[in-house]
């Protein structure tokens, strides 16, 4: 549906790109350990860091491209508390289709009458990330 | 020199300088007349990458909504195409150039609206019962939401991509944050709806069913139910839409039917709904107010303010906080837990504000799905 082709080029261009980058990083890595055996160790940081920054924007391009996952859509796990109305007995179960609020549902292990349902909620496992400001 | 490395021929370093410094030119010149495009490029791949992820949130919502339809309406023929048609469904806002009696105008507007969706979706679902097609209604329009996110996104992305302007692209690149997190509320808002779960917006509804749950309901306006539930020696009106369907009802229009009943004898309106936290504040806390705690496109809200005001009543607000993604996805435990509280607040709030014998309102605003009364 999308016509994607335009961008298909710039990746391309954006991983010619890196690769040169890439071999030019590699190429002063290569002269610096040269040169620092040769006893200039001026010139030999000078192409250390010329390397190091190439292989650092060659990563960042190459990670910033990359795409997540989608997760959304997943089955989330549902809670339904259940209580009897004669002898307040408690049970919780998994929430099941057709189920809803002050429904009557399963009967009481205790004495036969129909519990009520009167929560069903889901818990959020990990926590909000707190904020300290 | 060690002759060994020497005689690698770019070990020589002034061949080796050279290419660098005018690899480092180039750069330097490309980055000075091309850098706005590179930039636009990078929008455009992050653009539509979001896009694609709309795209597929569209297609899912899509299939689960048609595969809802089947299991519970049980069709008799395809209706893949019906739903595809109702997918792009308009509503065509009334004109505001003379906006009095707008109000009524839109009113109808949603009652058309209301009442067409409710039919398309009987004769695409004939077994469904009344729950059944409240909810699939729901579906269908949360897969509407999606749709129309997606294709609205797509519009701009486009038109960026013709003209290739940076700042349209950009102003989507800026925006697209906070409309994925509202298009994956909707995608957990589907789940909640095809399973007839209550979600967050209904916290309202669930104080209202809490108080009402043991007396005698009847019908006080469309899909909307009130109670008279005696609290602490006053009678409280409780009302909240028709559950346990996903359904907003008409708490407006009820208000404003109880307060004719009672000829406006009502010491105090207080509405309990779900509102919209800041980012730092938690889920379940909160608030109160003054003023007509009610969204949707405010119709209700006005009819609420107009008869409150004909009769001098005051307003009370109980604002339960909770974000756009708890609001549409199932319940949870601390908007529960947050029910109960709220509960407490409104009888301490009927105690400092009435006298004994005195009538209240307590209206539940919010969606009903999963919540009977
Ligand atoms: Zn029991």
């Amino acid at each position: 549906m999308l016509n994607s082709k335009p961008v298909n080029r710039t990746f391309i261009l954006l991983i010619i790109v890196v690769a040169v980058m890439l071999v030019l990083s590699l190429v002063a890595l290569y002269t610096a350990t040269e040169t620092y055996f040769q006893g200039e160790g001026k010139t030999a940081v000078y192409y250390l860091t010329l390397s190091l920054l190439g292989i650092a924007i060659s990563i960042y391009m190459l990670t910033a491209s990359r795409g997540k996952t989608i997760t959304v859509f997943e089955d989330q796990r549902l809670n339904t508390i259940l209580q009897c109305e004669k002898c307040n007995f408690k049970s919780v179960r998994e929430f099941r289709k057709g189920d809803y609020i002050f429904k009557r549902s399963d009967g009481c292990p205790k004495c036969k009458e129909k519990m009520v349902i009167t929560a069903i909620y889901r818990e959020v496992k990990e926590e909000e990330k707190e904020w300290k400001v | 020199m060690n002759p060994a490395i020497s005689q690698i021929p770019i070990g020589d370093n002034n061949t080796l300088n050279m290419i660098l410094q005018i690899a480092f030119y180039l750069f330097f010149v490309v980055f000075l007349f091309y850098g706005q495009k590179i930039q636009l490029y990078i929008s455009i791949r992050d653009v539509e990458k979001s896009l694609r992820k709309l795209r597929y949130m569209r297609d899912k919502a899509r299939e689960i909504a048609i595969q809802a339809i089947k299991e519970i309406g049980k069709p008799k023929e395809d209706i893949t195409a019906r739903v595809d048609d109702f997918l792009d469904y308009v509503s065509i806002a009334p004109v505001d150039m003379d906006p009095s009696g707008i109000v009524w105008k839109l009113e109808h507007l949603l009652n058309v609206r209301e009442s067409r969706f409710k039919e398309d979706v009987k004769l695409m679902a004939p077994e469904a019962d009344e729950t059944q097609i409240n909810n699939l209604e729901n579906v269908l329009e949360a897969t509407m939401a999606l749709n129309f996110i997606y294709k609205y996104i797509r519009h701009f992305y486009i038109l960026g991509r013709k003209t290739l302007s940076l700042y349209i692209i950009m102003q989507l690149q800026m925006l697209l944050p906070l409309i994925m997190r509202e298009a994956e509320a909707y995608t957990r808002a589907l789940k909640a709806f095809t399973m007839g779960q209550p979600i967050g917006d209904g916290v309202g509804a669930l104080v209202a069913a809490k108080l009402m749950n043991k007396y005698e309901k009847r019908e006080i306006a469309k899909d909307t139910v009130v109670a008279e539930v005696p609290i602490n020696g006053r009678i409280a009106y409780v009302l909240k839409a028709k559950g346990p369907g996903g359904n907003v009802g008409k708490p407006g229009e009820g208000i404003k039917r109880i307060l004719e009943e009672k000829k406006g004898k009502i010491s105090t309106v207080i509405m309990v709904d779900a509102g919209l936290k800041f980012e730092g504040e938690k889920v379940g806390e909160i608030a109160e107010g003054v003023g007509a705690a009610i969204g949707g496109p405010g119709v209700e809200k006005f009819k609420t303010e107009e008869i409150t005001f004909k009769y001098k009543v005051p307003v009370q607000a109980i604002i339960v906080k909770e974000d756009v993604g708890d609001a549409i996805s199932a319940m949870r435990k601390e908007l529960i837990d947050a029910a109960d509280r709220v509960i407490e607040r409104i009888k301490r709030l009927i105690n400092e504000k009435t006298k004994d014998g005195d009538a209240v309102i307590i209206a539940g605003i919010g969606n009903t799905i999963g919540i009977a009364q």
